[in-house]
């Protein structure tokens, strides 16, 4: 049984009175413990995707399954499957009234998960992150890519089994999102949480993820799927040749869309 | 060197021959700035004190024109215990119960309007039309009802404190930007939350603005209530000074009414340094 699983999915949004076509028969299947990253141009209805899949937005048709639960657009999602993902936005979204720490301890708060062991746990993760200097500050203090850190250790403090990230650190410069995406994948490894990954940046997708969803925009829908097997992932494998032909082959891909289009 | 240059020994007093810990420099930056609030605009009403001797001197200014600095200093020692002081008793017990209401129901109807749409649409408009009214004009018709009594002033500064607060602090309320919003419907809060974890900090920043102006704004109007109503009061003793051509009195009243004013005014920016300390930073 997959994880998540999308089927016909579709969303209208209204736009000065007109219906724009979000998404069109989105289609899609992460099996647990799998990296995934969506990928495509700006405006092609990625970071839609995911937000569907964390009920923050509800589909206009079609099927969302989650960790076996079946949901639509009619009610809200239960509870326990709320608490199961881990949405990273992308601006860190901390909020400026609370220090770091107590940002990072919010959902367990908003989830009621009292105790020495959910603190601990958290204590773990700051350190983890290099935070533990910085945790009784509050924000605006923090780098951006500081802030961007907290947000990822935020989505991560109650365990989640899935986590959804929406172009976490594309406001990030180049070293600083080399180094956040291998420690991102180091985390991964470790704790065998299912990733799904929104970007449009093409190296990041293929160096990240274990599959990349390829979407084309008007209307937003997924043109493809490719397997992508290196095998090493760290920085080392930019420049290895497999590496570069799965990015020609995204970047084609999207390409020849936009060709079409064109023509 | 121009004469806008200038160097950190200039700045932090000219004799340091080490250079010392930034975290030092800080602290010693805040102090600096902390005493310049205070020093420059007390040496610009020195200034202006002096001016305004000078020019009663130099013009020979009548009494009952312009009294001099001096003469109003000499009235305000002379008449604070036995004329000033029981109208500005009277005077801010009317602040007080007014500004009380008002921050109360300012606070509740902001609160009961983020709720509905419907109920913030229809009571802005009527909100913003009793924040620029003058509410000294509604006082006959209030006093048809209740006479003379005090409850017509309390009645004054709370429609005109009122809307101003409540205004603020629906906009502190409302102003949810959209990924914040997201990120409380990502954990699935409820209204409760929302409300007692997020909005309310949120808000906070608006809110205190609302209650700093409805600090000058209650002053202002309980003042024109004793204006209009007679009997007491701190606008009454300007009043009937001013009928009494004792100018010096009259000036004295209105420096003790505006230090009302600009004392309310600082004890709630007080309480908003203590209460927002994450815009202080660190």
């Amino acid at each position: 049984m997959s994880k998540i699983e999308m089927r016909g999915v579709s969303k209208k949004f209204m736009a000065r009175r007109e219906e724009l076509l979000a998404l069109c028969d989105i289609n899609l299947r992460v099996e647990e413990g799998e990296f995934v990253c969506i990928v495509g141009p700006s405006g092609c209805g990625k970071s839609t995707i995911i937000r569907i899949i964390d009920d923050i937005i509800k589909p206009t048709a079609g099927v969302v399954k989650v960790d076996g639960v079946t949901y639509d657009n009619s009610l809200p999602i239960p509870r326990e499957l709320v608490r199961k993902m881990g949405f990273v936005f992308q601006t860190s979204n901390l909020y400026p009234w609370l220090t770091v720490r107590e940002n990072i301890c919010l959902p367990l708060k908003i989830f009621g998960l009292r105790g020495r062991e959910w603190a601990e746990y958290a204590d773990f993760l700051i350190d983890r992150a290099g935070m533990a200097g910085s945790a009784d500050q509050y924000p605006r203090s923090l780098s951006r890519g500081m802030s961007q850190r907290a947000g990822v250790v935020r989505a991560m403090v109650h365990r989640p089994e899935i986590l959804l990230m929406d172009e976490p650190f594309g406001s990030l410069d180049e070293r600083t999102r080399e180094r956040m995406n291998v420690e991102l994948l180091d985390i991964w490894r470790e704790s065998g949480i299912t990733v799904i990954f929104i970007t449009h940046n093409i190296s990041e997708a293929v160096l990240l993820s274990q599959r990349a969803y390829i979407m084309a925009i008007d209307p937003g829908r997924v043109i493809g799927d490719v397997e992508i097997r290196l095998k090493r992932r760290d920085l080392s494998a930019l420049s290895d040749y497999h590496f570069v032909e799965y990015c020609d082959y995204i970047n084609r891909s999207i390409g020849s869309i936009g060709l079409e289009k064109a023509i | 060197m121009s004469k806008n240059d200038f160097s950190i020994q200039e700045v932090f007093g000219g004799g340091l021959t080490e250079v010392a810990p930034v975290s030092e420099l800080r602290v010693d930056g805040k102090k600096d700035e902390k005493l310049k609030k205070v020093l420059y605009p007390s040496i610009l009403l020195a200034v202006l004190i002096v001016l305004w001797e000078v020019c009663v001197l130099a013009f020979g200014m009548p009494q009952t024109v312009l009294p001099s600095p001096f003469s109003v200093a000499r009235a305000l020692a002379v008449n604070f215990k036995s004329l000033i002081l029981p109208e500005l008793i009277f005077t801010l017990e009317i602040i007080a119960a007014g500004y009380t209401i008002s921050v109360l129901a300012g606070f509740l109807l902001a609160a009961l309007c983020s709720q509905s749409r419907l109920l913030a649409r229809s009571a802005a408009p009527l909100a913003v039309m009793f924040m620029v009214t003058p509410t000294i004009i509604l006082i006959p018709i209030f006093m048809v009802f209740l006479g003379f009594s005090p409850i017509v002033r309390i009645i004054v500064v709370v429609l005109q404190c009122v809307p101003i607060i409540m205004l603020n602090t629906l906009t502190g309320f409302m102003s949810i930007e959209p990924q914040q919003r997201e990120m409380l419907a990502a954990h699935g809060c409820s209204r409760r939350q929302i409300l007692t974890k997020f909005t309310i900090f949120n808000a906070m920043p608006q809110i205190f603005t609302g209650l700093k102006i409805g600090c000058v704004i209650s002053t202002i109007a309980a003042l024109g209530a004793d204006f209009a109503m007679g009997k007491e009061g701190l606008g009454y003793r300007i009043k009937i000074s001013s009928s009494m051509v004792a100018i010096d009195m009259v000036f004295a009243t209105i420096i003790v009414a505006a230090l009302v004013g600009i004392v309310m005014f600082e004890i709630v920016s007080f309480i908003e340094r203590r209460v927002i300390v994450w815009k202080r930073g660190g």
